[in-house]
């Protein structure tokens, strides 16, 4: 069953949710990269800083939906802030032309049209304190990221004092797994 | 439309589920998440632990969101929500609880696997249940269990309880 299908299926039967798994990335196994976010440094009060990989495009081995975003350990300085994050792709559309980039720092190198162009989600949340309680973030229209293209993540906040402030981000997804085993 | 939306606009067509109602498990009985145990080792999944059993699970119902309370420490942590039957070509076996599910060996325990959810959590003092909704309900059929795991960034046996919302259909 295709991710179309599936999507179809879930709002007109009530199979709902029979063929899904929901996961969160990036997620480390022992010894490798830690089940955190990546992450993301401001690039000034209220300028986006670099895109940061959240997940390389081998990682993403079938469709996927970006359903949500989580923050973990935001820096000293941007405590008490309000941070906006913007969930992106390595897929971009300029001028016509779709490019697949193989990573955040490709995206950022090809200058201020494809970074623009990677945008999928923005969402705003207020940070209460670096030992703070961060809820999900859920989104109801979800993000598609097809197999082998990348997700990417940039922030922004409101009181960056040019220390460049930043904070974790991971993403919650869905995909579909048709019944197989793993 | 999101599974929200969905539930209004069908009570708006008066069409089903008219009939719904959620509910949280564990229930009643103990009123407190089930606790989940992580590894010795930094981001890896402790054993699977039951969240209900399939006696709890009397008819079809979908897991619309995960709820964490009393952590054993401030950390960040992953939580994955699974249940007991796990499919095959052949049409899939259900095992009778956790420990079954443990038992059957590695390929069976990451297909148990349904629905991850991470947050960074304070303390018990401050963390007075973490609501996470989840945005495509998972699926949990009569007769199936609920079981949930843990890892950690911190590692060293950390501990949190979780429950889930589910909502059912009583037409």
């Amino acid at each position: 069953m295709s991710l179309a299908q599936l999507l179809s299926s879930h709002y007109t039967n009530k199979n709902r949710g029979k063929n899904h798994r929901q996961i969160v990335l990036p997620q480390g196994a022992a010894g490798a990269v830690a089940c955190r976010g990546v992450q993301c440094a401001v690039g000034g009060a209220l300028t986006y800083g670099a895109w940061v990989d959240v997940a390389l495009p081998a990682l993403i081995t079938t469709d996927m939906l970006v359903v949500g975003v989580v923050l973990d350990t935001p820096s000293v300085n941007l405590a008490a802030d309000v941070t906006t994050v913007e969930i992106g792709s390595t897929l971009c559309t300029v001028a016509g032309v779709t490019t697949n980039y193989a990573n955040a720092a490709a995206v950022n190198a090809a200058g201020a049209p494809t970074i623009a162009a990677a945008w999928r989600a923005e969402l705003r949340f207020e940070v209460a304190s670096d030992a703070g309680l961060f809820h999900p973030a859920t989104m109801e229209y979800p993000v598609l990221v097809p197999q082998g293209t990348g997700i990417l993540a940039r922030v922004y906040d409101v009181n960056d004092v040019g220390n460049h402030d930043s904070v974790y981000v991971s993403v919650l997804l869905v995909h579909d797994f048709e019944g197989r085993l793993t | 439309m999101g599974f929200a939306q969905e539930i209004k606009a069908l009570h708006a067509n008066k069409q089903y589920p008219r009939f719904s109602r959620q509910v949280v498990l564990p229930g009643i009985a103990t009123g407190i998440g089930a606790l989940l145990t992580g590894a010795q080792g930094t981001c890896t999944y402790g054993d699977w632990a039951d969240i209900a059993l399939p006696a709890d699970i009397p008819r079809e119902k979908l897991i619309v969101g995960v709820v964490l309370d009393t952590p054993s420490a401030a950390g960040i942590f992953t939580v994955d929500i699974g249940v007991t039957f796990i499919p095959s070509p052949q049409g899939g076996t259900v095992y009778a609880n956790a420990a079954a599910v443990v038992a059957a060996g590695a390929a069976v325990i990451a297909a148990a696997h349904r629905a991850e959810v991470r947050a960074e959590v304070a303390t018990d003092a401050a963390l007075v249940g973490l609501q996470i909704p989840l945005t495509f309900p998972v699926y949990v059929n009569r007769g199936w269990g609920i079981i949930g795991r843990l890892k950690t960034l911190a590692g060293g046996g950390q501990t949190i309880r979780a429950s889930v919302h589910l909502v059912e259909y009583f037409e």
